[in-house]
């Protein structure tokens, strides 16, 4: 009974000739399939195409072909490597961005600055008016240092540029600002717990 | 002798050069100068070899022989 039933189900038929129909209620294959699996015999189903055509439509998805499966293949392989090209141009323009800004910041020091930043990576300065001295170190945030008479850590500064620069411009942003407009920078910086 | 304005920016920074007796490089440099000066930048010039020598500029010089150009500073 169920092979006869199967073989009628694949056909494009609209009725049962072979003295069996199920009734979907409301002609869909879910229901007929539920119909199908249960022991009701009275049923009548009117599925216009072939039915396991319909039913795969809703309920599987296709198989990937070879030829599907290379392409994708392939352009995951191109996106990986636009990515890496990416991220080794990007770290390119960042590294010569900091030679550029290390030979500005270098046209700003005195002799002894230079040597103070190329062996500590920071240097030592005088405020205009000579009554302070200030250190201020590689960094982006909190890098500059308010100095005792001793050498001691006074009081820590936070400031920087708005945009995004190399970490050399923003040292040579804090000193020139240091040097020419002290009383702005202190307004501006924020103090850090030393 | 050119002079020389360094705007400090992504790349480290961005020079522009002018010559003080060409009056159309000076007009370059000095809308490139209010430009930023208007978006907070702040302008020092700098003389001789180590930064200490200079002033704040609120106008362009064209006579500064090197002016830096840097983004408007915040507390961090």
């Amino acid at each position: 009974m169920a092979a006869t039933i199967w073989r009628n189900w694949l056909t494009s038929a609209s009725t049962t000739t072979y003295g069996v129909t199920i009734d979907s209620g409301t002609n869909s294959c879910m229901n007929n399939w539920v119909l199908w699996n249960s022991v009701s015999t009275s049923a009548t189903c009117t599925a216009t195409s072939h039915a396991w055509t319909v039913w795969n439509t809703a309920h599987v998805v296709a198989e990937e072909t070879r030829e599907a499966r290379e392409a994708r293949e392939a352009r995951n392989a191109q996106l990986q490597a636009e990515n890496a090209e990416r991220i080794a141009r990007e770290k390119q323009e960042r590294e010569s961005a900091a030679k550029r800004a290390l030979i500005l910041l270098m046209s700003v020091l005195n002799r002894r600055q230079q040597k103070q930043y190329q062996e500590s990576k920071a240097f030592t300065m005088l405020s205009a008016d000579r009554k302070r001295r200030y250190r201020i170190k590689h960094g982006w945030a909190g890098n500059v240092e308010l100095l005792d008479t001793r050498g001691r850590v006074k009081q820590k500064y936070c400031i920087h540029p708005r945009e995004t620069v190399p970490i050399e411009d923003n040292l040579v942003a804090q000193r020139l600002m240091l040097l020419r407009n002290e009383q702005e920078f202190l307004r501006v910086a924020n103090r850090v717990y030393a | 002798m050119k002079h020389e304005m360094a705007i400090l920016d992504r790349t480290g920074d961005t020079k522009l050069m002018w010559d003080k007796d060409k009056p159309d490089e000076i007009e370059v440099a000095r809308n490139t100068f209010d430009t930023l000066r208007k978006k907070g930048y702040l302008a020092y010039s700098v003389q001789g070899k180590s930064g200490e020598k200079g002033e704040v500029l609120r106008e362009f010089d064209p006579k500064a022989e090197k002016i830096i150009l840097a983004p408007a500073m915040q507390g961090g």
